[in-house]
């Protein structure tokens, strides 16, 4: 039934694509911004990534990290397009430059075309990949915990009055974006040299509306819900494939369900930490004890 | 010395002429009261000189410098910030987030700095300019909590709070910028003359506390009457009069536009 192999697969997925991921969740669940391009960071970072090593011989990870800033520095073109406008042009920019990135690629010949890239070196491993999840939660965390962190948050729930307090509106857009895009662009990296191939169709809109809905999923606005959620819709339907062709009305059935009973995505904006497990039981072993002395 | 100078401000919305060619100063540790009727032009004031609006015409001089064509969080880092006619808080977050997010005054560290020093041991972190700034600025946040009374309730979501509460909590969130020259836009709307005769008394006890100039929007007569050194009076975005609260009354202009005209409430 489950081997290890198979487990362990579905669980580097899920492991490479909580970075884009937590990086839409830093952009949209912490400072309002909405983007339906992020799969076009991915590819962006999953290309410069196998160029870097195929054609530059470039080692593993300064390739990943390069694909990162590579995708960071598109995002700060797009932000300093877009950000400063009012209402949704950004969401549109992103949603055109990502469809515009995969059109790209598919017209590339040198990266392979629409066939794709075959070859690349399987160089992630289930380690690396649980490795630089922990240290982008813990970055992530740390960020949304100090002033800047709350400066993006001020800027989602009132940007009128963030101005009036001082914050600086347009950098604080700006710098949740190139971190977000950072984020999608390695997990792009991790990807391609996860697969051994990379296909623009890989990038598609559906992928990065798909990023979006795992946000909105497990809960706006809170990173446990993040990374609940992409465990969650990343593994469901690979350990669902059993049901074979009703894998994915299953999977709908269930998003569908949940964001009826819980409209603010799973976690709806709290953080499971250890604090809060931790009061938790307290409280419990508290009323136990209450309980006992009646 | 005069705090604020407004000059010739004028501001046109389409055809529309919201200020027009105003000109009153601020003097610098007074309270300056803004009335005028309905549509008179004061919020549009506020938004002028907080660069929410650009002007169309004039000038305004804060602390010797033209800000006119300054960005809204420039202004307010040179010291104007203020309230809103209809509240704008972070609707959200808990009291204590409120004013926590906007004690920046002084902080310095980057964001490179929280990312290093966010989860570390406490040893390594005690010595960090991170942990220095934000142990620091939790302090001005209880501080700010405890002056206006906002203590008891640190953990209400900003929106669930009592209406006369979150007009406090604007005022706190507006002080944590440490500003120079504080804008109130109708502080007591829907408040209770119990309330009211409160919030006249903190508003006096901030300007002497945090060493502020006040101007202040205000249908409540009373209060207007009694905190302020001097009033500037609207009427259809052109000023009909200035002087102390005595002279106002006293203007049969004023009386014929504003006070006498029965809606003075
Ligand atoms: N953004 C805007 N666009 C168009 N017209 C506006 C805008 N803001 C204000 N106005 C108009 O400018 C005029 C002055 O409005 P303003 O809000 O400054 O009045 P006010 O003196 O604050 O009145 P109130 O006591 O009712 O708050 C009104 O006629 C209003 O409709
Ligand atoms: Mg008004």
């Amino acid at each position: 039934m489950l081997s290890w192999y198979y487990l362990k697969g579905i669980i580097m997925l899920a492991g490479i694509y909580l970075l884009p991921v937590l990086g839409l969740s830093l952009l949209t669940g912490f400072t309002g911004l909405f983007s339906f391009g992020h799969a076009g960071f991915m590819a962006i970072g999953g290309y410069t990534t196998a160029f870097m090593m195929m054609k530059l011989e470039v080692p593993f990870i300064p390739a990943i990290l390069m694909g990162g800033l590579f995708a960071a520095f598109f995002s700060f073109i797009i932000g300093k397009l877009t950000l400063k406008l009012k209402g949704d042009y950004f969401c549109i920019a992103t949603l055109g430059f990502g469809e515009a990135i995969r059109l790209l690629l598919d017209n590339i010949q040198y990266f392979g075309g629409a066939r794709g890239w075959p070859g690349l070196p399987l160089k992630t491993t289930l380690i690396t990949v649980i490795i630089i999840d922990i240290i982008a939660v813990i970055l992530l965390r740390n960020i949304i915990r100090s002033r800047h962190g709350r400066n993006m948050i001020a800027v989602r729930e009132e940007e009128l009055a963030s101005s009036i307090i001082g914050i600086d509106t347009f950098k604080y857009k700006m710098i949740s974006l190139v971190i977000s895009a950072f984020y999608a662009g390695v997990g792009g990296g991790l990807l391609g040299t996860y697969l051994g191939f990379l296909q623009p169709k890989i990038f598609s809109l559906t992928r990065s509306t798909e990023l979006t809905i795992i946000v909105i999923f497990g809960g706006l606005g809170s990173l446990t819900g993040s990374v609940v959620g992409t465990i969650l819709l990343i593994a469901l339907p690979e350990i669902l494939r059993s049901f074979a062709n009703w894998r994915l009305v299953v999977y709908g059935v269930i998003v569908v369900f949940i964001m009826i009973a819980r409209p603010e995505g799973l976690m709806g904006g709290k953080e499971l930490s250890f604090d809060v497990l931790r009061n938790l039981f307290r409280k419990r072993v508290k009323e136990a004890k209450a309980e006992g002395g009646k | 010395m005069n705090i604020l100078q407004v000059n010739g401000l004028t501001k046109q919305f389409g055809g529309l002429t919201a200020v027009n060619d105003v000109t009153f100063d601020v003097e610098r540790g007074s309270i300056t009261g803004l009335i005028g009727p309905n549509g008179a032009g004061k919020t549009t004031i506020f938004n002028l000189v907080t660069g929410v609006y650009k002007v169309t015409g004039g000038k305004i001089v804060f602390d010797g410098k033209e800000i006119q064509n300054e960005e809204a969080f420039k202004i307010a880092n040179m010291g104007i910030t203020r309230t809103f006619q209809n509240i704008r808080l972070f609707k959200r977050l808990t009291v204590y987030e409120n004013v926590l997010t906007a004690c920046q005054y002084n902080a310095n560290y980057s964001l490179f700095e929280a990312m290093v020093f966010g989860l570390v041991p406490k040893k390594i972190k005690r010595n960090s300019r991170f942990y220095r700034e934000e142990k620091l600025l939790k302090e001005q946040a209880e501080e700010l909590m405890e002056i206006l009374g906002l203590q008891d309730r640190r953990n209400f979501i900003a929106n669930n709070l009592p209406y006369g509460f979150q007009r406090r909590l604007e005022i706190a969130r507006a002080l944590a910028l440490r500003p120079k020259l504080l804008l109130l836009d109708e502080p007591a709307a829907g408040m209770n003359p119990e309330e009211t005769e409160k919030l006249t008394e903190l508003i006096a006890f901030i300007r002497d506390k945090f060493d502020l100039s006040v101007l202040l929007i205000e249908h409540h007569m009373d209060l207007v009457m009694e905190i302020c050194d001097k009033i500037v009076v609207l009427n259809f975005g052109c000023k009909l009069a200035e002087g102390t609260p005595k002279e106002i009354q006293q203007n049969p202009e004023v009386q014929k536009a504003y006070l006498g005209g029965g809606n003075n409430a």
